[in-house]
């Protein structure tokens, strides 16, 4: 059966020459028609071209990336972009270059408390509202906002909250004598700290719909049970829920580091950086190397390295979230 | 028939003579020699580009009557200053041919002109059919015209637009006499200037005696070399940095140490339209910038309008050394419509648009001489007593006679002015002393060097 259909579907007669083809007797096939004519030879020939344009679009920048990283490319250097004569030199250049290697640290530190606010925000407000009442459900929505709104826009809304001459905040605090607050985008203490608010309050909406996915399918049965266990809310929450949702919460927490390298709108508008390199990160670095000093070649390399530490810390998380289900 | 009707109808006339008159009157300026154009350049579209600036505000209502002229529309679109040289040197560094007209910024000078991004304008320029001669190629100043041209001085690439000198604007003059300060309070050396600051402080803490915005890279090196340093050993020929140097150092201290001290609370994060901001509304005293934002934060409803002075920058032991920049027009090497964008630049920058524009609509940062020293001119521009055309001919002047401004034309000086405002930041924001942000910037700087294979002493 399985041949007969192999056979009709490779027969003219599908491919619209059907009326003369019945006429004529089919000719012997060859060993190429063989392979051409099954199923699993079709589907390769149909799919193939749609996998390598993919390939291209997706793996093709990043390849590019990669071999400019092993060039001295700039743009006011013709013919720079081929230079190959010392593949790593952006590379060792690295080692001595401070900045790059604070940036590393300013982005570590931005990482770190970013992601784990925006999770214990997340969390704790996905927790409350969670509760089933109509309230709750429509607050959701309301939650939801920092997310939707265009970066640029939550940048620009953080710029003013945190400009002295037009800050809301400031004038409040001007009116209880606290005149000489000072600004924390340009505060060497508190710029960071600035950056790590913004952050949060664009993102922990992200974390906090995830969870809250998670807490749906926590069935009733389990709450039923530990209640007439008598178990108590903590309890419940800390023994029940928490590690029901835990591989949402390590999913949650890939995807929002993932995406706090890439963290540059907030950046751009609020500090440029500054003051001095506090919060330059090291995409932000990157950008500036390449589009501020045309440094193509070396800031490819800084986005090689960041996609390598991307990567290799994904892999573990994911390898951690196999692990905990087949402990499980 | 109403009286009022009656009256309307007297009015009626007199107002479509006035109409009719001044409209022909605009055409006059503008038309003359430029209807050659018209037929030649019928129906062409070109793409300007330009950074966001008065100019550009005063230029883009006059491109219907170009084009009625010449048949020339142009798509002039402007960008913040940042935005607009990262996407133009992208642009022009991959040979791209979108653009027909741009200006030339002037700290990318060297680097688009000597990269060889730019076409010549000389062949424009020379053909007396492109260029008649009462055009007038050398009105320009020739202090602005000298940064257009390659670095042997003998091939035009851009026609200036703006006369960038930098001045001082002393806001609060009311203050200022409140306080007894000397001058009408406009300082004559680094430490008067400490001290006048000192004094308003004192007086009313309330309006902060000092601000500038982010482009300190602009403002550090009046400091810098009022006290005897340099930016480079000696620039374009020999780039090794100089940032290490005592002078660089107290330099440092004393402009991030008046912004640390004297500016408003977030001084080191704010733009340049902030910082006009306050000086408008009377909440700063001193700002040291680029004629048109001082002059224009001076002018209309500015709280200022009548407090306002005028002077030019304070000198260090080694003299006074303000600012000078320009930025210019000029056609892309790869557009593909240059004759129509010279008949445009040759238009925006002709003797009559520009004597409109800064004598009928207040552009003050003209860059031709016959406008500059133009009663008319004059008079506008002749701010609480002040001849304020005079500081900036004296200024251009004295620049072109010292032509200490080649540090900023070289084609590494955004590296090193990103490193002069990292710098400023850490010794205002208390992160280093003076000593310690120039010697970082110095060696990081260096680090940079390498990665474009500049080759230094060091």
């Amino acid at each position: 059966m399985m041949a007969a259909s192999r056979e009709h579907a490779a027969s003219p007669a599908v491919l619209g020459t059907g009326r003369r083809a019945a006429a004529t007797p089919l000719p012997p096939r060859s060993a190429l028609g063989a392979v051409l004519g099954s199923d699993r030879a079709f589907m390769l020939l149909a799919t193939v071209p749609c996998a390598i344009w993919l390939l291209v679009m997706t793996l093709g920048p990043a390849l590019f990336n990669l071999v400019a990283s092993l060039t001295p490319m700039n743009l006011t250097r013709p013919g720079s972009g081929w230079d190959f004569s010392q593949p790593f030199a952006n590379y060792l250049l690295m080692r001595e270059d401070d900045l790059f290697l604070n940036s590393l640290w300013v982005q570590a530190r931005l990482s770190f408390w970013s992601v784990l606010l925006q999770m214990a925000m997340g969390l704790g407000i996905a927790l409350i509202l969670n509760i089933q009442t109509p309230l709750y459900q429509r607050l959701r929505t309301v939650f939801l906002v920092p997310m939707v709104l265009p970066p640029i826009v939550v940048a620009v809304i953080w710029k003013v909250l945190y400009d002295p001459s037009t800050s809301p905040l400031y004038w409040f605090m001007g009116l209880f004598g606290l005149d000489d607050v000072a600004s924390m985008t340009t505060s060497a203490d508190w710029a960071l700290t600035a950056i790590i608010i913004g952050e949060t309050w664009e993102w922990f909406p992200f974390t906090m719909l995830m969870i809250l996915a998670g807490l749906s399918t926590l069935p009733e049965e389990q709450y039923e049970a530990a209640r007439i266990d008598g178990a108590s809310t903590l309890q419940i929450t800390w023994e029940v829920v928490l590690p029901h949702i835990s591989n949402v919460l390590i999913v949650a927490a890939i995807f929002r580091m993932i995406d706090s390298f890439k963290a540059f709108p907030l950046i751009y508008v609020l500090t440029s950086g500054g003051p001095g390199h506090v919060t330059d990160t090291t995409n932000f670095y990157s950008y500036r190397q390449a589009f501020e000093y045309s440094f193509i070649g070396y800031s490819s390399a800084i986005t090689v390295v960041l996609l390598s530490i991307t990567t290799v810390l994904s892999i573990i998380a994911l390898k951690l979230v196999k692990w905990r289900r087949t402990d499980g | 028939m109403h009286p009022t009707d009656s009256s309307s109808s007297r009015l009626a006339p007199s107002r479509r003579r006035f109409l009719t008159t001044a409209g022909a009157g605009t055409a006059a300026i503008l038309a003359p020699g430029f209807l050659h154009a018209k037929g030649r350049f019928d129906g062409t579209t070109i793409n300007a580009s330009m950074f966001s600036h008065g100019f550009v505000n005063l230029l883009r209502p006059m491109l219907g009557q170009f084009k009625d002229e010449t048949g020339i529309t142009v798509n002039l679109v402007d960008k913040a200053f940042p935005i607009y040289n990262q996407q133009t040197d992208l642009e022009l560094a991959t040979g791209g041919t979108s653009l027909d007209v741009i200006s030339i910024s002037f700290i990318y000078t060297a680097r688009w002109i000597g990269t060889g991004w730019m076409e010549p304008l000389d062949p424009f320029l020379n053909n007396a059919e492109a260029t008649p001669a009462d055009w007038g190629r050398n009105d320009f100043v020739e202090a602005l015209q000298k940064y257009g041209r390659s670095a042997d001085g003998k091939i035009t690439y851009g026609i200036p637009w703006e006369a960038g000198v930098w001045l001082m604007a002393a806001g609060r003059g009311d203050l200022m006499d409140k306080a007894g300060l000397a001058n009408g309070g406009l300082p004559a050396s680094f430490d008067e200037l400490r001290e006048n600051c000192r004094k308003l402080k004192a007086l009313d803490a309330s309006v902060a005696p000092f601000i500038n915005d982010t482009t300190h890279h602009a403002n550090y090196p009046i400091y810098l070399q009022g006290l005897g340093g340099q930016v480079f050993k000696n620039a374009p020929d020999n780039l090794t940095p100089l940032l290490n140097s005592p002078q660089a150092a107290a330099a440092a201290e004393i402009y991030a140490g008046l912004l640390r001290d004297m500016g408003p609370q977030g001084v080191l994060s704010m733009r340049t339209d902030q910082v006009a901001g306050l000086l408008r509304g009377g909440q700063t005293h001193y700002w040291h910038y680029a004629l048109p934002w001082l002059v224009n934060a001076a002018k209309g409803d500015s709280a200022i309008a009548r407090t306002v002075r005028f002077g030019e920058v304070p000198a260090g032991p080694s003299g006074k050394f303000p600012s000078v920049v320009t930025h210019s027009l000029g056609i892309p090497k790869y557009s593909r419509k240059k004759g129509a964008a010279w008949e445009f630049i040759r238009w925006a920058m002709s003797p009559k648009v520009q004597r409109h524009m800064a004598v009928e609509q207040g552009y003050a940062a003209t860059t031709r001489t016959s406008i500059l020293r133009d009663p008319a001119f004059v008079k506008n521009m002749t701010i609480n007593g002040t001849n304020v055309a005079g500081l900036v001919e004296k200024t251009l002047a004295g620049s072109e006679k010292k032509d200490y401004m080649n540090y900023r034309i070289v084609s590494v000086f955004p590296i090193i002015g990103g490193h002069i405002n990292s710098a400023i930041q850490k010794i205002a924001s208390g992160q280093a002393s003076g000593a310690e942000a120039m010697a970082k910037a110095q060696s990081d700087i260096l680090v940079d060097f390498k990665k474009n294979q500049i080759k230094t002493d060091a």
